[in-house]
């Protein structure tokens, strides 16, 4: 099986490198990664850390598909299995490269984050995004002295948000992210739903407002590439829809 | 002198896991702080991984003397009691701010945080948000110290801790992109690095679990003990290849799961027959080590550990990550057993703390994985999540009273890291090299079963890796030549301080040794390494 694997230097011109492996079932493209550098170059960078899907820092553009490297099998990706269709963004246009899907790994940075090295982006943009919508818990009023009652339910609600790693995938999934450098992108915007419906939380409308601006909450255009890629199946668009309908009717009332 | 960036705080903390970032949290109230992280802030160590769960005593029914106990005789009392008891005083406190600052834990029926039993315990204590418990935790704490003051430097490995005299004042730490040098000076300086069980080859540690911690500590003149006791946590993922040592947590076994070997018989009834599956881990994981040992386990040598018994629904929503993990290779946990075996998981020794988590040395504490003596010679599962907390906090707290102190970085000393760098580009041995080697002997020798024949092999082994020049070929390879180089350092300490423990105590079971004597019974307490000297304390043996 042949690896196409993108390779650059900071600030110098890119090419991509070709590496032939024969990879055991069950091998990840991170695992490939490590046997490529490991048995052809040293030199190849790229970032991982849990190994697990957990800790989010694998993710990166395979096929053309912003994906963690540690939870996608090489062999499940050349047959096909397990496809993701996406709404065409500016990563799927680019034709400089002509691969075969079926027999070849392609093996890219994420794209919307700029190039540090081969596969390694620079995240400041994405985490100042998030950072962005004050991403910290604020409860509504005075801790009372013992645990604040909080039904499973609201708790299962939740998790459907908290789930998310923090890889970047959706950001650079998504069509908006990548014409418009000052959208929010969707990870962000769905941390913040996760703040309103907080029960814990005022509730007053307060994080709604926070990206009630054309480049938050707005700028959406539903294409759902974010929800179709995030590995921990966390809808954005859903979250943003939410939030755009909810604030319609606040401005509607008031 | 190319390290020509100085910064200077007034604590540093190393590690952005849980206890660092816990740590900072803290320190800041007192001064500037800075916390550094060898990987993207908290996206390494080992909290965002941790999957079963938080201890406290919450319920009527538990007590702290419970669970005091639970953890004494859990660590086969080589635990530091006063550390177990600030241990178990302060859990609760700290986990109550952890929902204060807007963490989601699972909530039972009477609205109160959920509970789940775990190994070794007498009550259902250990708190848990489904199986991703160490994620919501490191995302709260995340959250809070970005909201904070802490100048956080990421993507940066430590490479010495440097000092005045006696004392720790800072460090000299590299870019690992870059390949850059900056010097950080510090009243106080939080040693967080989690642990390092990937000197083993099959281990469950994030990729930072490369003991670099006990390896900086130690060179520096610190003080550790027990570094004998590594814990194998009996459930690892066994194939396929890349997913080899990943941990099936413990929960699994928590909800009711249970372990059959090839011949289909649930073994643990020969080996702990009261807590059957929910034994302690060391016992555990020699129970399936022995089953697979003498032949009844399965082709790829481990055993089953079955959930399928239960409801699909309960599977579905406790142990969401693991039904994820295991539907990804092909094996729906609904309908079919796992098949698991022991991996390397947490190594129970460290740097000796007090409970103020000071260690030998002025100027630098420690807390979390990196620090020794609250699990003695075995952890239970979720106190380390809560270790954590209570010793991040107390850690940062001690470093932020630390008197300011006008350290004066020595020119020798720095001189000396960059004569180490210079050598790297000169080497010629890639640092995956050698790791493999190591991760090999260890297993093989310093693993579940220990002799001293066997462990005299590990430590020759590991002590001539040391020696091989391991080469950089860009500077973005350099610190990766320093992290090998630590691997192989706190290799040598486990396998020294296996050599010194002449006992079976918890995780460490020499089978070459007859004893008569049982756990509280040992005549031996902590074993202790430092560059000074080593040994092994003798105690008063209990009527």
């Amino acid at each position: 099986m042949r690896f196409r694997v993108y390779r650059t230097e900071t600030g110098g011109d890119h090419r991509y490198d070709t590496f032939e492996l024969d990879p055991p079932s069950g091998m990840t493209v991170l695992g490939a990664l490590f046997e490529i550098q490991e048995r052809y170059d040293e030199s190849l960078a790229f970032r991982y850390s849990c190994r697990g899907a957990v800790c989010g820092t694998c993710a990166m553009l395979i096929n053309r598909i912003p994906r963690l490297a540690c939870r996608t099998q090489v062999h499940a990706l050349v047959k096909g299995e397990e496809p993701i269709h996406l709404d065409s963004f500016l990563a799927i246009e680019q034709k400089e490269i002509d691969w075969d899907p079926s027999t070849e790994v392609l093996v890219e940075p994420m794209p919307h984050l700029p190039v540090i090295r081969d596969l390694v982006v620079d995240m400041d943009h994405f985490f100042t995004c998030y950072r962005q919508t004050d991403p910290v818990f604020r409860a509504a009023g005075p801790l009372p002295e013992e645990e604040q009652p909080m039904a499973q339910k609201e708790v299962e609600a939740l998790e459907i948000y908290t789930a998310c790693i923090l890889c970047g995938a959706c950001f650079a999934a998504c069509p908006v992210n990548g014409q418009n450098l000052r959208y929010w992108g969707p990870a962000a915007l769905a941390k913040l739903y996760r703040f309103h419906i907080d029960p814990r939380e005022a509730g007053d409308g307060s994080r709604l407002a926070t990206a009630d601006v054309p480049d938050g909450w707005w700028a959406c255009e539903f294409h759902g590439n974010c929800h179709r890629v995030c590995p921990k199946y966390v809808p954005p668009n859903v979250a943003i829809g939410k939030a755009e309908r909810e604030l319609r009717e606040r401005k509607k009332e008031s | 002198m190319r390290a020509d960036d100085v910064i200077s705080c007034h604590v540093l903390v190393i590690g952005s896991g849980g206890a660092g970032a816990r740590a900072a949290i803290e320190a800041q109230k007192y001064g500037d702080t800075v916390l550094i992280s060898k990987s993207v802030v908290g996206k390494g160590g080992c909290t965002p991984m941790a999957e079963g769960g938080y201890n406290a005593v919450l319920r009527a029914g538990d007590s702290c003397v419970l669970h005091e106990e639970d953890t004494l005789r859990g660590g086969a009392y080589l635990n530091d009691p006063d550390l177990v008891q600030v241990l178990v005083r302060e859990s609760p406190e700290r986990f109550r701010e952890l929902l204060e600052w807007g963490a989601l834990f699972d909530i039972s029926s009477d609205n109160f945080p959920a509970q789940r039993s775990f190994g070794g315990q007498r009550f259902p204590r250990t708190c848990y948000a489904g199986d991703r418990s160490g994620h919501e935790m490191m995302l709260t704490l995340l959250e809070h110290l970005r909201n904070s003051d802490v100048k956080i430097l990421q993507e940066m490995a430590v490479l010495e801790l440097l000092k005045e005299g006696d004392a720790v004042i800072g460090t000299v730490a590299m870019d690992a992109r870059s390949g850059e040098m900056t010097v950080i000076r510090a009243d106080c300086t939080v040693l967080a690095t989690g642990g390092g069980t990937r000197m083993y080859d099959i281990s469950t540690n994030s990729a930072t679990g490369t003991g670099d911690g006990y390896a900086l500590g130690y060179r520096a003149g610190a003080t550790l003990i027990d570094m004998e006791m590594v814990q194998f946590h009996p459930t690892g993922a066994v194939y396929p290849y890349d997913v080899r040592g990943r941990l099936v947590t413990e929960a699994v076994r928590g909800e009711g799961g249970i372990l059959l070997n090839a011949e289909d018989e649930r073994f643990m009834a020969r080996y702990d027959p009261q807590r059957m599956e929910l034994s302690t881990r060391d016992v555990v994981a020699r129970a399936i080590a022995t089953e697979v040992e003498e032949g009844r386990g399965t082709s790829r040598k481990g055993v089953y550990l079955d959930v399928t018994h239960l409801p699909a629904k309960k599977i579905e929503e406790r142990l969401p990550v693991m039904l994820e993990q295991f539907l990804k290779f092909g094996v729906d946990i609904r309908c079919e057993p796992m098949e698991v075996a022991p991996t390397a998981h947490h190594i129970m020794g460290g740097l000796q703390i007090n409970p103020e988590g000071k260690t030998s040395l002025s100027g630098l504490c420690a807390c979390g994985e990196v620090a020794g003596g609250v699990h003695g010679a075995n952890r239970l599962g979720g106190n380390a999540l809560a270790e954590t907390q209570v010793f991040g906090k107390r850690a940062g707290e001690s470093a932020g009273r630390a008197p300011s102190r006008q350290g004066r970085i020595d020119p020798l000393q720095l001189e000396a890291v960059e004569n180490r760098v210079e050598r790297f580009f000169s080497g010629t041995t890639p640092p995956w090299v050698v790791s493999r080697q190591l991760q090999k002997a260890m297993w093989e020798n310093a693993g579940i079963f220990r002799t001293q024949i066997g462990l005299r092999d590990a430590l020759k082994v590991t002590e001539s890796l040391l020696d091989v020049p391991v080469c950089a070929v860009s500077s973005q390879n350099i610190t990766e030549c320093f992290t090998v180089r630590n691997m192989c350092l706190s290799a040598s300490l486990v396998a020294r301080s296996a050599l010194l423990r002449p006992e079976s105590r918890g995780a460490h079971v020499r089978s070459d040794v007859k004893q008569t004597w049982d756990a509280a019974t040992s005549p031996y307490g902590h074993t202790w390494v430092s560059l000074a000297s080593q040994g092994i304390m003798r105690q008063e043996v209990a009527g």
